[in-house]
């Protein structure tokens, strides 16, 4: 696709008015109780940001749900004057508190209501929010039929979504599965079918929400991966959310609603941070919220002391987002098998890729990943796997990376670390910055055309490996 | 390809081209649709062959054996089956319609879709319970061949005034669907009052009995009815009953020019306001 060097979105004066609590009409249906109709207030009024992840196929013909509500005609601007440039490439970060009109843009952004006042330019095709596939699994269908279903409203046409039924399913890690029923699926592979679909063909913008990413935290890692190289590759993002790591991760550009009207647009540093100060109470926090990756805590025992006494800072309302971080990542670095810092290797050599971590409070599972690229290729993915850490303090994720059936040529890697509550919860994904290597053909010329392996480890501040946590 | 979002929509000829694009969502609606109705039934895809069989065999019991309606000097089953395969082709487009916005709310509150492709892909109930009604008609045919030695059926030229008719008929429903689409998305109350009115509108449209059982006085009744000049295609194209009713033509022309002018209007207009009202 051909993309014009022109801005991928420009917002004008963009305003959005609803019309609140219209009369339910002549006879209010909810006669009885004002319970009743203070649930349906709350949840038209919950409309703006709620998150729906309900399945609509199981709905049935009659189960028409009633968000009318009685009372005064009220009028509110959802959003008022937005202007907004977005070149291709470019990422903005959407932030603002529950009700401050995020959602009301990405609606506007995807053509779900029109703008009352205002005007945007596209240039190019707008992809459906991210997440907002997975409610349009057909769960009768093959996995197979479902990219075609999911496709359609991509507005992809028939004879590429053959073409690429491949690379998605593989994507998707659904290869062997394409002719399951998806009811058979559990829901994060039907998730991850969704996600798959939305990221595999290139729109000139992308909409994401919350649900930026779904399914397993190796999973995640690639759907972000994949969004970063495809704002590599000139699609704009824009991502409206309350996960701030996430969205200075990956975007490049703020944008800060408040009450429907921009507060601050900027770099994602600035705005974010604005943000966040914001949220903070007005007394100044004496503990920074990122610790330096200096010495570790001496002892565990006060080091996790040290989190509850800096824990209790109240929490400004809406998201419980600005934690401090529960684990810092300085570098990713690619090493010979001797351990010397290298910048080749050579097809079908063994390699270790180290990431130094600083683990501030025990508990939590780390999983580390890894995925590289030639050019502008799709990333190979090299499988991920959890290990529990029990201990805070220095640790090095070590994966073992076989570069098996790797064409030989530069390649950028790519580390990331996904931290997770030891009850699950996914709190963080770090990235370290990219390190370039370049791989060399192989000793015997011959190319074997099996792929990489890898195996990872991760070393102790006492120098113990942990083999991989057994994952359920 | 560059997009503009703005509060107007875009004109009638772009949404005929974003119509055409979309093609393929029209017929998965309509899929989705005829999914939708059938499903959690213990029947299953059975009941689309048994509602319109159910319907007839009462019905007819009722309208030609009890009432002894007159039908023009074919038997009554077949007179009622060609006619009301037409009728019941109005009113489920009709009545599909008026829902094919509701239904699929969730979509609309996700993603864009343009919006026109339910409103044409809830046409597949109707279509589809048209051929059950030509199937019942063909095994109407053929019991009447063997037991009296004649098919009863005048086919030829006058067979393309049922060909026009169905398009008629098509393109009525679908001129009031796109008021009914729009409305039905946002109060319910349309849909009650629809199935009352279409019910009695169907005594008015000369299906159960021929045009020219309507007394003269009342023929002005039938005239301005859009439905019954279609209806009376219909049947003069497969029975050779009747004719084609011109006054009656005219009304049903004029019906479609403006419901479906003024329609595609509010449509485009209304149609944003409903999806946020849902």
């Amino acid at each position: 696709m051909t993309k014009s060097s022109g801005a991928a979105l420009v917002l004008h004066g963009i305003g959005k008015r609803y019309r609140l609590g219209r009369s339910g009409g002549l006879v209010p249906v909810p006669l009885f109780g004002d319970r009743l109709e203070r649930l349906e207030r709350d949840r038209r009024r919950g409309v703006e940001d709620d998150d729906e992840l309900v399945e609509d196929e199981d709905e049935a013909l009659d189960e028409t749900e009633e968000r009318r509500t009685t009372g005064p005609a009220r009028e509110l601007w959802a959003l008022r004057d937005v202007n907004l440039v977005v070149q291709p490439g470019e990422a903005v970060g959407v932030v603002g508190p529950t009700g401050s009109g995020k959602s009301t843009l990405m609606k506007i952004l995807g053509r779900i209501t029109p703008p009352t006042e205002g005007m945007i330019e596209v240039n190019g095709r707008v992809a459906p929010m991210l997440g907002s596939l997975s409610g349009f699994v057909v769960s009768e269908a093959s996995v197979r039929a479902n990219v075609g279903i999911l496709a359609r409203f991509l507005g992809v046409p028939h004879a590429v979504v053959v073409r690429n039924l491949e690379s998605i399913l593989r994507f998707a890690e659904l290869e062997g599965l394409a002719h399951m029923k998806v009811k058979y699926l559990s829901r994060g592979m039907s998730d991850r079918l969704a996600y798959a679909v939305g990221l595999h063909f290139e729109p000139d913008v992308l909409l994401a929400d919350d649900r930026v990413v779904a399914g397993d935290p190796p999973f995640q890692e690639r759907c972000l991966a994949r969004i970063e190289e495809l704002l590599a590759r000139r699609t704009a993002l824009v991502f409206a959310s309350n996960r701030l790591r996430t969205v200075t991760d990956l975007c490049t550009h703020g944008l800060w609603l408040e009450g429907g009207e921009v507060r601050a647009h900027g770099t994602v540093e600035e705005v974010v941070d604005a943000y966040r100060d914001s949220l903070r109470p007005a007394e100044p926090d004496p503990e920074p919220l990122v610790p330096s990756p200096g010495p570790p805590p001496p002892e565990q025992g006060t080091a996790s002391a040290d989190v509850d006494s800096a824990e209790p800072e109240p929490e400004p309302e809406p998201e419980p987002e600005p934690e401090p971080a529960l684990v810092t990542v300085a570098a990713a670095r690619l090493l010979n098998q001797e351990g010397g810092l290298v910048a080749e290797a050579r097809a079908g050599e063994t390699v270790t890729i180290e990431i130094e971590l600083e683990v501030r409070e025990a508990g939590v599972i780390l999983t580390g990943s890894l995925a590289f690229a030639q050019g502008d290729e799709r990333p190979r993915f090299v499988a991920p796997s959890p290990h529990a850490v029990d201990m805070p303090g220095r640790h090095v994720l070590q994966a073992r990376v076989t570069l098996d059936g790797v064409v030989p040529g530069d390649y950028l890697g790519r580390a990331g670390v996904i931290v997770n509550h030891a009850d699950g919860r996914v709190s963080e994904f770090l990235r370290p910055k990219p390190f370039r290597f370049s791989v060399e053909p192989p000793e015997d010329g011959g190319q074997r055309p099996s792929s990489p392996t890898a195996s990872w480890t991760i070393m102790t501040p006492t120098g113990d490996p942990i083999v991989p946590a057994s994952v359920n | 390809m560059s997009t503009v979002i703005e509060p107007r929509r875009p004109g009638a000829a772009h949404a005929a081209a974003e119509l055409w694009r979309s093609r393929r969502l029209v017929g998965w609606f309509g899929k989705r649709l005829l999914e939708k109705r059938y499903q959690r039934t213990w029947l299953g895809w059975a009941w689309l062959p048994l509602r319109p069989v159910l319907d007839v065999a009462a019905r007819a019991f009722v309208f030609g054996s009890i009432l002894s309606v007159p039908s023009g000097g074919v038997p009554y089953l077949l007179f009622f089956l060609i006619g009301m395969s037409a009728w019941n082709l109005f009113q489920e487009s009709l009545f599909w319609s008026a829902r094919s916005l509701e239904l699929n709310r969730g979509i609309l509150r996700r993603v864009y879709v343009p919006r026109l492709t339910m409103l044409v892909g809830s046409l597949a109930i109707g279509a589809i319970e048209y051929l059950i009604y030509l199937v019942m008609a063909g095994f109407a045919v053929s019991y009447y061949l063997l037991a009296d030695g004649t098919t009863y059926l005048d086919l030829g030229t006058n067979t393309l005034a049922t060909v026009a008719g169905l398009a008629l008929i098509v393109l009525l429903a679908q001129s009031f669907g796109l008021w009914l689409s729009v409305l039905g998305a946002q109060a319910r109350d349309v849909r009650f009052l629809l199935r009352y009115f279409t019910g009695f509108w169907f005594f008015l449209t000369p299906v159960i009995y021929p045009l020219d059982a309507v007394p003269e006085n009342l023929r002005w009744l039938a005239a301005i009815n859009p439905v019954t000049a279609p209806v009376e295609m219909v049947k003069y194209g497969v029975l050779g009953t009747g004719g084609i009713p011109t006054e009656a033509l005219a009304v049903t022309v004029g019906f479609i020019a403006v419901v479906a002018t003024a329609g595609l209007a509010f449509f485009r207009r209304s149609e944003a306001a409903a999806v946020d009202a849902m």
